[in-house]
């Protein structure tokens, strides 16, 4: 079976797309997300008001999450799902935010996913209960937004800081 | 299995292209000959399988044997001297044994070379213009430019006809050679608007026509322009559409506008072998009918149809005809008719095939036949079959892309898909699914670099959930680029 990465629906093998989302499923899917390395990249300096250049071109994008200092580094060739762990239903998020007190920030278990795009990457609500906000404002779901240093990501009330490297 | 002879793809056998160098064929043989060696892999199906790795290799490394095979080959597609070229193109090149449901996708292209067009045939055309009121100004001052235009690019031996229409039609220019042009003008500027729509009644006058003066070998067309909703007699035109087809008239409609049934429209162009399409300013009318012309002139083949036989267990999922339109083509007893076939544009048609629970074997999915005729006097039925197997091994399923034109043609059809059950939504007045639903076809476009037509989906989800109509020019827009998109190849990305 292929799952879907955004809805979650099942496909026999050899679907190539979720008519339900539209999803390309050999790049979105699991056949082709590795395991991401966690807490490898250096330490980045993301107080506001210090300037950090951020590379033209970014080479990758540090999450930080607020709750438990947590990194999570995404290279542009990873789609990521941000969400919760929940192996009775088969959702395998890459980021599982249940150690970083997901449940009870009320983050869903298909909450957001972040991906590369022509030099940006994007963050984007998967019509997630309690919403995505990006510096503050609330998400419209499946509407992609632009990723820039130092911005803020919330998921439901999880915080998430966002560096490019 | 199917009572069709049998006639194994070598190459298919191999998973290498038919262009494929003697070095890829041995490597392939090599690493394929390893992954079903009765001895590493014992089981049913592996000798039979190990057998026919091991014959493919010997006919397609040997040249002469080679060229032999690939003589047969052709002439299986296509019959000898007709030069209909068909490829089949599938999503994987070989199956894993699976004791579950797999999908499996292929993309049929059928072409004639331009080499091949024997001569031009002769045009019949005739022109069948809305002249309702909403016409007025510059809607039917181009229609008669454009009208007399297309006069001027017919060669000598064509015939056109001119018909306008309101609650009533009338013969403005009876079919006649177009040597006699020079007096078209002089009725045209007679020419009035007033009234209603009543698109039957035009169609009907232009059908008659064409249809009393026919004659053998002539490319014969019909193209209508409206800006107006008909009412009462939208039946009739479908049965006029089909009439069409069975006397190889084809009908292509055009509105202009916001007001017009574009359901009603794709629809009589589907079933009679036409095209349809949105122009969008009366300034684009003369262009549009001269494009056209141009693939009038290009006719390779007519009337073609395509049947498919899945073999037993096999599913046929889907079916959508890519190229030259995106549609649904119209469904015929057994088979699809697709139209024409024109020269500069090869038909394509998408295939989705569910199979059952597979053992490791040489797989029959389905036996396809691609028939027409090549117009003349008198003219020359055309026709190309294939039964399409693959090889199914007891391998892990494969990760492998898909050939760029069939990811290209399913990323198509999906996002097409998904607009119509929008709009479908927006009609049935769920907004907020319709807006759920545009969210994502902008979301996906966005990601195939449509980045304009992108916005527009966006924006009018966003009207939508402000409890906002999306505008009827924006629908139409919309559904017409996304239908005339043309994709990147795949973004292989993965690695950096």
């Amino acid at each position: 079976m292929i799952e879907c990465p955004l809805c979650g629906r099942k496909y026999p093998v050899g679907a190539l797309f979720c008519p339900e989302c539209g999803v390309y499923l050999l790049t979105g899917g699991p056949l082709r997300t590795e395991p991401l390395p966690e807490g490898v990249a250096a330490p980045i300096e993301t107080a506001r008001g210090r300037a950090v250049e951020a590379p033209v071109v970014p080479q990758s994008l540090v999450l930080q999450v607020l709750t438990s200092g947590r990194r999570i580094t995404i290279r542009p060739d990873q789609e990521v799902l941000l969400g919760r762990l929940d192996v009775g239903r088969g959702i395998f998020p890459q980021v599982d935010l249940t150690s970083d007190g997901g449940l009870e920030g009320g983050v869903s278990r298909r909450h957001a996913r972040v991906f590369y795009q022509d030099g940006r990457f994007y963050v984007e609500d998967l019509g997630s209960t309690n919403g995505t906000h990006l510096n503050g404002t609330r998400l419209a779901p499946y509407s992609p937004q632009a990723l820039g240093e130092g911005d803020e990501i919330r998921l439901a009330q999880i915080p998430i800081r966002v560096a490019l490297a | 299995m199917s009572s069709h002879e049998e006639f194994p793809d070598y190459y298919a056998i191999l998973g290498v292209p038919p262009t494929a160098s003697p070095e890829e064929i041995k490597q392939a043989f090599r690493a394929l000959a390893r992954r079903v060696h009765p001895d590493v892999m014992p089981g049913a199906g592996t000798s039979l399988l190990f057998r026919l790795v091991y014959e493919a290799y010997e006919v397609l490394s040997d040249p002469e044997r080679r060229a032999e095979y690939d003589r047969q080959r052709q002439a299986r597609w296509s019959d000898s001297g007709s030069a209909l070229q068909v490829q089949l193109l599938l999503s994987r090149p070989r199956l894993p044994a699976l004791s579950t449901l797999q999908i499996l996708y292929a993309l049929l292209i059928v072409k004639m070379p331009w080499e091949t067009q024997p001569s031009r045939q002769p045009v019949d055309l005739a022109l069948v213009i809305d002249r309702s009121n909403s016409m007025r100004g510059p809607r039917i001052e181009q229609a008669k430019a454009a009208a007399l235009e297309l006069a001027a690019h017919l060669q000598p031996g064509d015939r056109i006809a001119v018909v306008a229409f309101h609650n009533r039609a009338e013969v403005i220019w009876p079919l006649s050679p177009v040597e006699e042009r020079h007096r078209l003008r002089s009725r045209l500027s007679a020419l009035e608007v007033g009234g209603g729509t009543e698109i039957y009644r035009g169609l009907f006058l232009g059908f008659q026509e064409l249809f009393r003066a026919r004659r053998a070998g002539a490319s014969t067309h019909l193209i209508l322009l409206t800006d107006g909703r008909t009412y009462g007699d939208e039946d009739r035109c479908r049965e006029l559409a089909e009439q069409a087809r069975q006397v190889s008239i084809g009908i292509s409609a055009f509105g202009i506008g916001e007001d017009w049934n574009d359901e009603l429209l794709d629809e009589i162009a589907a079933r009679s072998g036409g095209i349809s399409g949105y122009i969008t300013s009366p300034e684009e009318i003369r262009q549009r009918f001269l494009e056209h012309l141009r693939l009038l002139e290009e006719l390779g083949a007519e009337d073609l149809r395509l049947i498919v036989e899945p073999a037993e267990g096999v599913q046929l999922a889907g079916l959508y005809q890519v190229r030259p339109e995106l549609r649904v083509p119209p469904r015929e007893g057994a088979g699809w008719y697709l139209g024409p076939l024109h020269l500069s544009q090869p038909i394509q048609v998408l295939l989705e095939f569910t199979l059952p629970p597979l053992e490791p074997s040489w797989r029959e999915i389905a036996y396809l036949d691609v028939r027409g005729q090549i117009p003349g006097n008198p003219p020359r039925p055309i026709q190309a079959q294939w039964t399409m197997q693959v090889p199914v091994l007891p391998e892990e399923p494969l990760t492998v892309e898909p050939p760029g034109p069939l990811w290209e043609a399913l990323a198509r059809v999906v996002i097409h898909r998904m607009q119509e059950q929008a709009w479908a939504a927006v009609r049935a007045g769920k907004w907020e699914e319709g807006a759920c639903r545009l969210q994502q076809v902008g979301t996906r476009l966005l990601e195939l670099g449509a980045a304009d037509l992108a916005r527009e989906a966006l924006e009018a989800a966003t009207r939508l959930l402000q409890g906002q109509a999306v505008p009827r020019g924006q629908q139409l827009a919309l559904k017409y680029r996304t239908r005339m998109l043309m994709l990147p190849p795949p973004d292989l990305g993965g690695t950096p």
